[in-house]
C-alpha cells in the first residue's frame, strides 16, 4: 500500500478524450457562465478539425483546447510584469491586480490560450477552477460535458475505467464466439 | 492500494444568491435537470442537476446560453400595433388592451368576411399549449384553416407506443440515425449513444449534410435530403427479397400481407435509388449491419415524422427484437402523448389540411392571420392580396413580425411553469425559474384572454374561476384526456424536476389499459416526389439547417454563438463553388421556384456537391445559385456539367 502523501499537488488531472468530443461547446458556455465572462474570451475552446476528405468519406474531429498548465510555462517567462505565475499546486494563473493586458503571454503560448477579456482589459485564462476544487468539486467544464470527453480523475481511476469497460465488452462479445 | 477518488461532479454555487430552483431545461426536450441560482430576480448561476437520471448533471451549451436571451435588449416585451407594414409600431402598450384590439379586429373580420377568412398557424412544434389552444379557438371560430407545425400535428396523431429510453441504449448493439443530427439537437441524449459505443455498439448515420453525429459514426452514408423514409422502404424491400423469414419481416406490423407484397413488388429499384441517392448494394450493406447487430435502436429525425411512409420505421422496429427496452424506434420529434386537442367540444373534426388548397393560396385570400413563431417567414415570402391583418405572438423579432400589424410579446420557457414530455417519453413538470417581465404572457394566457373576450371560457379547460390561465389545470386536463397518460396525476410530477423520479408514458400504472395499436395500413403506391419537376432550372438540392432552440431565433441573440454560424451563410461544397468561381464570403443568390434569397457563400465539405444548405427560409427543395454578374445560362451549364 502506498502511503498517502500530504502534498499541495493534486493527482487528478483533466483528461481530454477528443474521440468523444462532439463539438457541442457546453464546456465553453459553462466556463463563461462560471467565471462571468463576456462573449469573447474562451478559456476552454473547441476547435473543429475538418471535414477533411478521407478516401470516399469525410473525417471530422473536435479538439477541446485549454491551458495545459505547463511545467515550463512560456507565458510565465514572457510576462513582463510577473502577473502570470505558476503556483505551488502546479496551476498557472494570471494575477488580475498586476496584469495590464499586454497579451505578451498570448503570443508566447504555443497554444494561444491566454485571451483578452475586453470588459476588464486583462487576461482571461483557465484557472483550473481553483475555487471549485477547494470545495471538492470538479472543474465546471468537466461537469457540463455531455459525453465525458472531458473528465477529471486520477491516473489510477482512469486505468480502472478502461479495464472495466474492456472487460465488459469482451464479456459481451465472447458469448457470440 | 489503488485510488478510486474521483472529484464530485459538482453541486452548489459559490456565487452570492438568494434562492435556488430545481427544474427541467426545456430547450430541446432531452429533459436535462437544471439547477438555477437567483438573486434580485436574475439568474446568476446554473448547472446541471446530477440527480436527474437522464442527464446526470450534464448540461449542453443551449441549456446554459438561454440566459442571454432572457434579458436581451432585442426582445419584444410590450405589444405593438401599426396600421400598415413598414410604419413604426405604436401603442397599445398593455397586454389586455392589445388583446381587446386583437379580439375586436378578429370579430369584425369574421362578421364581414366569414370565419374562413381567418388563418391560425404556428411553426413551433414544441409549443403544445399554443397548439391545443389554437385548435380549440379555430373550432369555435369556425375556420378550417389551422396550420400547426408538422411536429405538433404528428404529436396529436401519435400512437401510444413506448420508445427505448436513451439511458437503456447501453444494451443495444447498433444505433441507426436517419436524418437525425442528435449530437446537435439533443446533445445530452446523444451522450447515451456514445456511452453505448464505448460498450461496443456501432453507430450508423445517414444524412444529407455531413453532421457531427455522422462524424462519430462507425458507418455513414450520404442520402438526398428528406429521403429518409424511402431508405426505410428500401431496407424493408431488401429484407422481403432476401430474408422473408427474418423477424423483421415476420414481426412487422403489416395490416395486410398481400397488399404489402404488392406494394413492395411495385417499388422500382431505379426510382428508389434515384430518390435516395444510393444504390442497392450500399443499402444492402446497411441492412446487413442492422441484422447482424441487433438489438437496434432507430433514431429518426424531426422532419421525417411529417413526411409520407414514416410508419415503415414502426414496422422495422417491431422486428428489431433483442433485450427488452434496448431496441425500437426513437423518433426525435416532440414526444407529446396522443391527444385530440378538441376533445369535449362540439362540431365535426376538421378535415386534414393536406386535403385542402395549398397554404400559399389560402394566405393569398385570407383577411387575418393569427400566428406564433416564424409562421409566415418559413411558409411564404409574401401575400398577393392587400395586406391582411397579421397578429404574431412571440419573444423575438423575425420575418413574421416584419409582416405583422399587431405583435404580442410571449414569455420564454424559464418564465412559466409547464408540462413537458421528453424525447424518452418521460412526463415532466418544468418549474418556473423566474418571473416574466414586461407585458409578456404565455400561450395559455393568450388563448384564455381571447376566449374570455368571445365568451368561450367553457371550451378552454385551463381557465380557472378568476378567469386566469392555470398551467396546472392544463396539465391535469391533458393527462386525463390522453390515452397515453390517463391515470397519471399532476401532483406526482412535482418531484420530477428535482429528483430521480421518472414517470414515462404510455402510463399504465393506473387501471388504464391501452389497446394494442392498429397495424399500419400499406399505401397502394409510392408517394410522388414532392417539389418541382423542372430540375434543369434548379439542379441543386436545398436543405434548411434546422433550428435547434426552443427559444426560437434567440440563437441569434446569444452573442457567444453568433460567430459560429453566420445567419446568411450558404454552405456550398468547394468543388461546386470553384466551378462557379465562388469563394467563401462572396455574395450569392439562391433561387428556387418560390423565390430567391441573398446570402454569403461558405465553402464546406459538410454538404455534398449536389446540395446547398442555409439557416434561411426555404425557397424550394431544388435551387440554383448565382453569382451576381455572371449570366444565368452559363452558371446552369457549369452546374449541370459538374453534377453529371
Amino acid at each position: 500500500m502506498r502511503p498517502v502523501e500530504q502534498s499541495a499537488v493534486r493527482d487528478e488531472f483533466l483528461w481530454v478524450d477528443s474521440s468523444r468530443c462532439i463539438g457541442c461547446f457546453s464546456c465553453e458556455a459553462a466556463c463563461q457562465m462560471e467565471h462571468d465572462l463576456p462573449p469573447g474570451p474562451r478559456p476552454i475552446r473547441v476547435i473543429q478539425v475538418g471535414p477533411l476528405q478521407n478516401g470516399d468519406g469525410l473525417f471530422m474531429e473536435y479538439q477541446p483546447a485549454t491551458c495545459r498548465h505547463c511545467t515550463n510555462p512560456a507565458c510565465v517567462a514572457a510576462c513582463p510584469r510577473g502577473a502570470m505565475q505558476k503556483k505551488g499546486d502546479e496551476i498557472v494563473i494570471s494575477d488580475p491586480a498586476i496584469c495590464v493586458g499586454c497579451q505578451t503571454c498570448g503570443v508566447a503560448c504555443p497554444f494561444g490560450m491566454p485571451q483578452l477579456n475586453p470588459s476588464q482589459g486583462k487576461i482571461s485564462k483557465c484557472n483550473g477552477c481553483a475555487e471549485r476544487l477547494a470545495h471538492g468539486l470538479s472543474p465546471v467544464c468537466v461537469l457540463a460535458c455531455p459525453t465525458e470527453a472531458l473528465s477529471f480523475k486520477t491516473p489510477d481511476s482512469h486505468v480502472q475505467e478502461v479495464r472495466g469497460r474492456t472487460a465488459s465488452v469482451l464479456r459481451r462479445y465472447s458469448r457470440f464466439k | 492500494m489503488v485510488s478510486h477518488r474521483m472529484a464530485d461532479r459538482g453541486f452548489g454555487s459559490r456565487k452570492d444568491h438568494e434562492r435556488r430552483v430545481k427544474t427541467i431545461c426545456r430547450e430541446c426536450m432531452v429533459g436535462c435537470g437544471l439547477v438555477a441560482y437567483l438573486k434580485d430576480g436574475r439568474i446568476v448561476d446554473l448547472h446541471g442537476d446530477r440527480d436527474r437520471p437522464v442527464s446526470r448533471g450534464r448540461l449542453c451549451a443551449k441549456g446554459i446560453a438561454f440566459v442571454q436571451g432572457l434579458r436581451n435588449p432585442g426582445r419584444i416585451v410590450s405589444p405593438g400595433y401599426r396600421k400598415r407594414i413598414g410604419e413604426p409600431f405604436g401603442g397599445p402598450e398593455e397586454w389586455e388592451a392589445a388583446l381587446d384590439l386583437c379580439a375586436e379586429s378578429l370579430r369584425k373580420i369574421r362578421d364581414q368576411h366569414g370565419p374562413e377568412s381567418i388563418v391560425i398557424g404556428s411553426d413551433r412544434d414544441w409549443d403544445l399549449e399554443f397548439a391545443v389552444g389554437a385548435a380549440r379557438f379555430a373550432r369555435r371560430l369556425g375556420t378550417p384553416h389551422l396550420y400547426l407545425s408538422p411536429g405538433a400535428q404528428s404529436a396529436f396523431a401519435r400512437e401510444p407506443r413506448a420508445v427505448p429510453p436513451s439511458r437503456e441504449w447501453g444494451k443495444s448493439r447498433c444505433i441507426f440515425f436517419i436524418e437525425a443530427d442528435m449530437a446537435v439537437t439533443h446533445t445530452v441524449g446523444f451522450g447515451w449513444a456514445l456511452e453505448a459505443q464505448r460498450r461496443g455498439a456501432i453507430l450508423v448515420a445517414a444524412d444529407a449534410r455531413f453532421t457531427r453525429t455522422m462524424s462519430r459514426a462507425h458507418s455513414s452514408l450520404t442520402i438526398r435530403p428528406r429521403s429518409g423514409n424511402l431508405v426505410g422502404l428500401a431496407l424493408a424491400k431488401i429484407l422481403l427479397e432476401e430474408a422473408p423469414h427474418s423477424s423483421y419481416v415476420q414481426l412487422g406490423r403489416w395490416a395486410d400481407e398481400e397488399k404489402r407484397d404488392a406494394f413492395f413488388e411495385g417499388l422500382e429499384w431505379q426510382e428508389l435509388e434515384g430518390r435516395i441517392g444510393l444504390d442497392r448494394a450500399g443499402l444492402k450493406k446497411i441492412c446487413d449491419l442492422l441484422r447482424e447487430n441487433s438489438p437496434v435502436v432507430i433514431v429518426t429525425g424531426r422532419d421525417l415524422s411529417a413526411l409520407p411512409h414514416c410508419s415503415i420505421w414502426s414496422s422495422l422496429a417491431a422486428g428489431m427484437g433483442g433485450a427488452g427496452a434496448a431496441s425500437g424506434w426513437y423518433p426525435l420529434h416532440p414526444a407529446a402523448p396522443p391527444l385530440d386537442p378538441c376533445l369535449g367540444m362540439e362540431g365535426e373534426p376538421d378535415h386534414p389540411v393536406e386535403d385542402g388548397p395549398p397554404l400559399k393560396e389560402v394566405l393569398a385570400s385570407s383577411k387575418a392571420v393569427l400566428c406564433s413563431g416564424n409562421f409566415l417567414g418559413s411558409r411564404t415570402p409574401s401575400h398577393a392580396s392587400e395586406d391582411p391583418l397579421v397578429v404574431s405572438f412571440g419573444p423575438f423579432p423575425n420575418a413574421t413580425t416584419d409582416l405583422s400589424q399587431l405583435v404580442l410579446p410571449s414569455t420564454l420557457w424559464p418564465e412559466e411553469s409547464g408540462l413537458c414530455f421528453s424525447a424518452d417519453q418521460e412526463i415532466l413538470w418544468g418549474e418556473q425559474i423566474l418571473e416574466k417581465g414586461g407585458e409578456c404572457r404565455s400561450s395559455l394566457e393568450l388563448w384564455a384572454g381571447l376566449a374570455r373576450r368571445f365568451g368561450w371560457e367553457k371550451d378552454f379547460p385551463w381557465i380557472n374561476g378568476d378567469g386566469a390561465a392555470d398551467p396546472a389545470a392544463f396539465a391535469q386536463w391533458l393527462l386525463e384526456n390522453s390515452p397515453g397518460t390517463r391515470g397519471c396525476k399532476w401532483e406526482w410530477l412535482r418531484g420530477t424536476g428535482g429528483g430521480a423520479t421518472s414517470i414515462f408514458w404510455p402510463f399504465d400504472g393506473g387501471a388504464n389499459r391501452l389497446e394494442a395499436a392498429d397495424p399500419i395500413p400499406i399505401p397502394a403506391r409510392l408517394e410522388a416526389a414532392a417539389g418541382v419537376t423542372v430540375q434543369d432550372d434548379f439542379p441543386l438540392h436545398f436543405q434548411k439547417a434546422p433550428s435547434i432552440s426552443r427559444s426560437e431565433e434567440s440563437g441569434e441573440w446569444w452573442p457567444g454563438v453568433r460567430d459560429l454560424e453566420p445567419e446568411d451563410g450558404v454552405q456550398i461544397h468547394p468543388e461546386t463553388a470553384w466551378a462557379l468561381d465562388i469563394e467563401t464570403g462572396d455574395e450569392i443568390l439562391v433561387t428556387g421556384p418560390v423565390g430567391s434569397l441573398r446570402g454569403r457563400a461558405w465553402l464546406s465539405r459538410m454538404v455534398p456537391r449536389w446540395m446547398v444548405s442555409a439557416p434561411m427560409n426555404s425557397v424550394g427543395e431544388r435551387v440554383r445559385i448565382e453569382k451576381p454578374g455572371r449570366p444565368r445560362e452559363e452558371t446552369l451549364n457549369l452546374l449541370k456539367e459538374l453534377l453529371r
